[in-house]
């Protein structure tokens, strides 16, 4: 007692008769942060945060307000007239990359590597999204070296996306950090999310953290939509394009009162002409037409947070032949719904221990998340005489909880259950076949996370029991080190399992004649990913050069291998037998070497390789190598914005054709995509122009056996590059901002 | 062939597009001002820097939110320190000049 009250008197010795505040500052996951510029608002008073974050300035005689600045967070002020015992402050900064909308004028750079975070992710915001057509979500990657996206098949129009070479199943896909676009929206909801209502993308390469389940095994790509508390209070969208895509979006954005806050998306796009440039008599596009609409709440109280969404989709494919002889139709319904809340403890806490924290750091923070997601999606498609019904209930529900103890202690823990009920019904030549499958996965987990000075270590461990598959462990590990200011080092090492949806994931092939061969005691698929990661920030003239080179592997202990080889007429599925294997090796370069100007270049090089029937080969229709350059300039006042970005394919192998009766070559070669945008920027509006694939680089010939649709040779499965020529599109924002305060 | 035409071509377009901006600083009329601003917050920059940089005259602009300034290139002949206080004033700010920067060394 005696004691405390001594401390107490110190405090306030110290406090107020020497008149000096003293503080912590750190990001969001509870990393010191040094180097941050501390200053009395409107003075060059102050101070710099050292080594671990700490600070300690004197007060300012006629001044309240400290301002917190460093390029790579948010600035954020603090008026310590407010606080009542401003002996010790803990000051969080948000990472810049967290709030998009400030980052677009913050950070020039719209594509941002976070320094800080212990997982190599990316994101993109708005400004990265904007430098190209970028309709939907599949569309978003133009302009980025990790993740490729190709079409699946000449019919359809279905896009995926391959990240460390390995297909987009592999990815887990996060849509504000809830797992979506799973199972029967594996096939073609890359389409789902309309290019405007995403505010931001994360791209994490290699094992993930596991609050968000198992299923990250080559990455995790996560969505942030626009938040009704930070979104203009209307804008609008309206784009065309000369394939004849029509779009228009718009949203709008109301603050009800301090605490409650919505906003309502709509989309409606329509691709109604009817494209035939080669001139086979295919379709080189389907006409798609989709309508996408949303509804979000905020709501936020001292200490708690909730967000609900609400959303309906309705999309319409029609393709194949142009005289209506073979026909493609895919009709898709999806709904969905998340609400997640979230609560805030030990804040109070923290300020009544003001005691305690001059001699010892007590961050007894923590909080509670409770998340629940439903999906409802029903796809009925039609593939010539092929009639495939799909329906799947997904229910989604996870707990977290998170709590730091002291400076460099943190861990979450926490349950999830998952369950899927798919129904699928698969008609060729009206023989009807049933593939029904329910499961129920509970599970829990924890992840602890050391973080002191310059290293930042986690390990993560879930138990999940499956219903169907039985009982599993997911160990993931993650370390970054800095072992100098401007070199980082990162490793991660972690296993990830998924139930395969042979048929909702390779919809596209019932756009060939290959016979389907499903072996009928399919394995969860599993494989550990290693991953290695250097990033330096290298002084060129006065200018920060970016250098990144990453390896990762991929390595399977079991898969559902996809063998095309064996029989030219037939696709095999069946579990993996031997070894199989991705290797991904990329370096990355980013600089602004003029004011405005920034350049990217990238060079990526893939080994993936599989044991298809005994035999370990090279995986078909996959790059071999990869470069990517973008330039990307804003003229001084952000009026105008020019973006031009190539990609060069390397080429790769194409499944074995017939020996007897070659229908097509074994291999494919290097092609190059360039497409070009620029934007001008008005006060309220602006409009953007641009062509994409300038060269008019298509792919020949495509469909094997195009004149016969119904015959064993058709196949539209054989696709490594564009389906369709240069294509010039218009576009128009315009949003009414939100005023400010 | 062809692709590396067309890739010359645009790299070309991107040196010019880049030289353009960079000449467009060299006329006399050109002038540097650095204004105190009375902005708090990242919207306020936001929406500062939407509407000066489409004030008449404006050529370049650089926002400090930690020390309230900007400093704002623009032509004599088309505006001048008043009418750039006027306008800040119109989206509800405070704007004092704080200093006229020599024109050799011009706002970065």
């Amino acid at each position: 007692m005696k004691k405390q009250l001594i401390l107490l008197l110190y405090i306030f010795f110290v406090s107020n008769t020497f008149a000096q505040i003293s503080g912590y500052v750190k990001d969001k996951t509870m990393q010191a942060v040094p180097g941050v510029n501390i200053r009395w608002s409107g003075t060059n008073e102050g101070t710099i945060s050292d080594a671990e974050g700490h600070f300690r300035l004197n007060t300012s005689e006629n001044n309240n307000i400290l301002v917190f600045s460093n390029v790579a967070y948010n600035p954020d002020t603090v008026d310590i007239s407010k606080i009542e015992k401003q002996d010790r402050m803990e000051v969080i900064l948000n990472d810049a990359i967290s709030l998009s909308e400030v980052t677009i004028t913050k950070q020039r750079l719209g594509k941002i590597k976070s320094r800080t975070a212990v997982f190599n992710v990316e994101t993109l915001n708005t400004h990265e999204l904007r430098k190209a057509a970028c309709c939907n979500l599949s569309e978003s990657f133009e302009t980025n070296a990790s993740v490729d996206v190709s079409y699946s098949d000449a019919a359809t129009g279905a896009k995926q996306i391959k990240l460390l070479g390995l297909s987009g199943t592999y990815v887990q896909m996060l849509t504000e950090n809830i797992p979506n676009l799973r199972g029967l929206s594996s096939a073609y909801g890359m389409g789902y999310i309309p290019g405007s209502w995403m505010e931001s993308i994360q791209i994490s390469k290699g094992t993930a953290s596991v609050k968000n389940g198992y299923e990250a095994i080559a990455g995790q790509i996560n969505v942030e939509y626009k938040k009704p508390q930070n979104s203009d209070k209307v804008s609008l969208n309206l784009f065309t394009s000369s394939t004849g895509r029509t779009e228009a979006n718009a949203d709008v954005a109301v603050k009800l009162n301090e605490k409650l806050s919505t906003s309502v998306l709509l989309h409606a796009s329509d691709e109604f002409l009817t494209l035939d440039e080669n001139k086979d008599g295919y379709m080189d596009l389907p006409m798609v037409r989709q309508y996408n609409l949303a509804n979000r709440w905020y709501y936020k109280n001292d200490g708690y947070i909730l967000q609900a969404f609400i959303r309906g989709l309705s999309e319409k494919r029609t393709g194949g032949r142009t005289d209506d002889s073979y026909k493609i139709g895919v009709d898709t319904e999806r709904y969905e719904f998340f609400v997640k809340n979230g609560f805030l403890f030990g804040e109070e806490e923290a300020e009544h221990n003001h005691e305690a924290s001059e001699e010892h750091e007590h961050h007894n923070q923590s909080s509670l998340g409770i998340i629940l997601n439903g999906t409802i999606q029903n796809q009925n498609a039609r593939y010539g005489l092929k009639n495939y019904d799909g329906h799947q209930n997904n229910l989604y529900a996870n707990l977290i909880y998170d709590a730091s103890f002291g400076e460099y202690h943190k861990i979450s823990t926490g349950a999830s259950f998952n369950t899927d009920a798919i129904d699928e019904k698969l008609a060729v030549n009206i023989l009807p076949e049933n593939f029904n499958r329910t499961e129920y996965v509970p599970g829990i987990f924890a992840e602890y996370t050391f973080t002191r000075k310059a290293l930042t270590a986690m390990a993560g461990f879930r138990a999940d029991h499956n219903s169907v598959y039985g009982m599993f462990i997911t160990p993931r590990f993650h370390i970054r080190y800095n072992i100098l200011d401007h070199v980082h080092l990162r490793a991660s090492a972690g296993k990830g399992y998924r139930s395969p949806n042979v048929l909702a994931e390779n919809n596209f092939l019932l756009a060939s004649n290959r016979k389907l061969k499903i072996a009928p005691d399919l394995k969860m698929e599993n494989a550990w990913n290693y991953g290695f990661t250097v990033h330096g920030f290298i002084p060129v003239f006065g200018k920060e050069l970016s250098l990144m080179g990453e390896w990762f592997y991929t390595d399977f202990n079991n898969q559902v291998v996809i063998d095309m080889d064996t029989d030219p007429h037939a696709v095999n599925f069946s579990n993996l037998q031997g070894r199989s294997y991705a290797s991904s090796f990329q370096i990355e370069a980013n600089i602004e070497p003029v004011k405005g100007l920034t350049v990217t270049l990238a060079h990526r090089m893939n080994d993936v390789k599989t044991t298809i029937n005994g035999n370990l080969r090279e995986k078909p229709l996959t790059n071999r190598t990869k470069s990517l350059m973008t330039l990307s300039y804003q003229s001084p006042l952000r009026k105008w914005q020019y973006d031009f970005t190539t990609q060069f394919n390397g080429g790769g192998r194409l499944p074995y054709p017939d020996s007897n009766h070659l229908l097509w070559e074994r291999e494919f070669k290097p092609f190059t995509i360039m497409n070009a945008q620029i934007t001008r920027n008005f006060k309220t509006w602006s409009v953007y122009g641009g062509a994409e694939n300038i060269t008019g680089f298509v792919q020949k010939n495509p469909i094997i056996d195009i004149q016969n649709p119904f015959g064993t040779d058709f196949d539209a499965s054989m696709v490594w590059g564009p389906m369709h020529g240069r294509a010039f599109y218009l576009g128009f924002r315009w949003a009414l901002a939100k005023s400010s305060n | 062939m062809k692709t590396k035409h067309l890739l010359i071509t645009f790299v070309a377009i991107f040196v010019l597009a880049t030289n353009l901006n960079a000449q467009s600083g060299k006329s006399n009329s050109k002038k540097t001002v650095v204004f105190d601003v009375s902005m708090h917050c990242e919207s306020c920059q936001k929406k500062i820097e939407k509407n000066i940089a489409f004030e008449k005259g404006v050529k370049d602009m650089a926002v400090k939110l930690e020390d309230k300034t900007i400093t704002i290139k623009f032509d004599t002949l088309k505006t001048n320190e008043n009418k750039l206080i006027s306008a800040f004033n119109k989206l509800g700010y405070e704007a004092k000049v704080v200093e006229t920067v020599p024109a050799k060394s011009t706002a970065k």
